[in-house]
């Protein structure tokens, strides 16, 4: 334990200062003579580690490390993680430290053997490793020549060489790469957001609430695995806001007018929706939606609405069994984790109720200020709940 | 904590913002599948903080728990738990 310890302290330490993608490409270096290259590719994984550990990964060296030191079947990748970290720079001196090191002595003698050039060996490995359970970072195969610009495009800020990337291209949530393009769109998100808090600001519009999300690495994933074929590129929301207009005063939709202005200051929009003018096939009104990409490749979309509107949309509900449902996820508007959606009459009042408060807000009322908006609003509420408490106690 | 392929218990994530699913993982109970969701919960946090957010209440992601025989659910979070 002392040991692996020490060694798994020598690998941080080796790897924080390198990133995977310098580490990797060391490694790339070698040619068929495995034993010499024996060092460069520990260094290379344990620069992977480092990464890792540097940027937040400990879930995946913990995943790693309670696969190889339990019962639990694990993989190549979690070996080599494990590995790597615990056998830090001593693995070149011959010490051995389990299954980890063995794999890699596996690496260069399959190299070796089959006369495989060292990258390749490597690479075959590594991305055998793709069968590995979820929650596994491993490389994906067209993964080589992109881990070698993950620093470039870190430097440039940018995501022009993700764009066509499809969920082909990655094997898990946990690849850095998703990771790398979640914090780039959160650059641009923290940014445009600001830019709108001072836009908004400068014209005295301060009767709103301003909300933000950059989507999660999980959550880019499945957009891609959604639709086959999509890409990163066409994802047109990495980057959220959502503009809450807190209390409607004003009729025609002014205040959302006032707010779409200080909006293309800010932004130069490529595409703007406008449920207000143009209501969707369901009866989605009340919001504007603008969409615009940013020089570093980053798509956003920015909603502006009434923020009784959102409450609405999104409002919970507490089922028998004391859980909590979302109205919108009883609906079947693309709400599927549900598995008992609304009878057809309540969802039809949902999308009315949806259009009515829109209409309520166009005309510069709040939709407590219409008393057969409110009342609908609070029967249709009560009679969701009525719903669920009669399916009893399961879920 | 087990996360597999497959599993009775999964964790599933909603985007609020767009109103996408993804699934997060897959658990052989449903403890298993909490304690999954008490962790992305807070990886989430980090990635979109609720006081940019607006939380579970705003446009950070929801937390759904899917089970058998019907069992769908929204995550409550307690965070400092």
């Amino acid at each position: 334990v002392a040991v692996g310890a020490a060694g798994a302290a020598a690998g941080v330490l080796a790897g924080a200062g390198l990133s995977w993608a310098t580490a990797y490409g060391s490694s790339l270096a070698c040619g068929p003579a495995a034993g010499v290259c024996a060092g460069a590719v520990t260094v290379a994984l344990v620069g992977y580690g480092g990464y890792k550990l540097y940027n937040g990964g400990w879930k995946q060296l913990k995943g790693s490390f309670g696969r190889v030191f339990s019962s639990q079947t694990a993989s190549v990748g979690d070996a080599l993680t494990v590995g790597a970290t615990l056998g830090g720079v001593a693995y070149g001196a011959g010490t051995s430290f389990g299954r980890g090191a063995a794999l890699q002595r596996a690496v260069v003698e399959n190299g070796a053997r089959t006369g495989l050039a060292h990258r390749e060996a490597i690479r075959e490995v590594l991305v055998g490793s793709a069968q590995a359970p979820p929650g596994t970072t491993v490389l994906a195969p067209r993964g080589e020549a992109l881990k070698n610009v993950l620093v470039d495009e870190e430097a440039a800020g940018g995501l022009q060489s993700y764009k066509n990337l499809t969920a082909k291209d990655f094997s898990s949530a946990s690849d850095p790469r998703l990771e790398q393009i979640r914090r780039i769109a959160d650059r641009d998100n923290r940014e445009v957001a600001e830019a709108l808090r001072v836009a908004l600001a400068k014209r005295g519009i301060e009767n709103v609430e301003i909300q933000q999300r950059t989507k999660s690495a999980a959550s880019i994933l499945g957009k891609l695995q959604e639709t086959p074929g999509q890409t990163i590129g066409g994802v047109k929301d990495l980057s959220g806001i959502r503009i809450n207009i807190k209390n409607v005063n004003q009729p025609g939709f002014k205040q959302h007018d006032e707010i779409m202005a200080a909006i293309k200051e800010v932004i130069q929009t490529n595409k703007i929706k406008d449920y207000n003018q143009t209501p969707n096939e369901w009866g989605y009104t009340g919001r504007v939606h603008a969409f615009t990409e940013s020089q570093r490749g980053v798509s956003s979309e920015i909603q502006v609405g009434s923020r009784e509107l959102s409450q609405f949309i999104e409002a919970k509900f507490m089922t028998n069994s004391g859980k909590l449902v979302e109205v919108h996820d009883l609906t079947g508007y693309k709400g599927y984790l549900y598995g008992k959606p609304l009878p057809q009459d309540l969802q039809t009042r949902y999308t009315q109720l949806i259009g009515e408060i829109g209409r309520a807000n166009g005309a510069g009322k709040n939709a407590a200020e219409v008393p057969e908006l409110k009342a609908g609003i609070q029967a249709f509420q009560r009679d969701v709940q009525a719903f669920l408490n009669g399916l009893g106690a399961s879920p | 904590m087990s996360d597999t392929d497959e599993g009775p218990w999964q964790l599933w994530g909603l985007d609020t913002f767009s109103n996408d699913t993804y699934r997060v993982s897959c658990h052989g109970t449903e403890a298993e599948c909490l304690a999954a969701a008490r962790e992305y919960l807070r990886e989430l946090e980090e990635q979109q903080p609720s006081e940019l957010s607006g939380g579970q209440d705003g446009i950070q992601d929801r937390l759904y728990i899917v089970g058998p025989n019907g069992v769908r659910y929204l995550y409550e979070r307690v965070l400092d738990a």
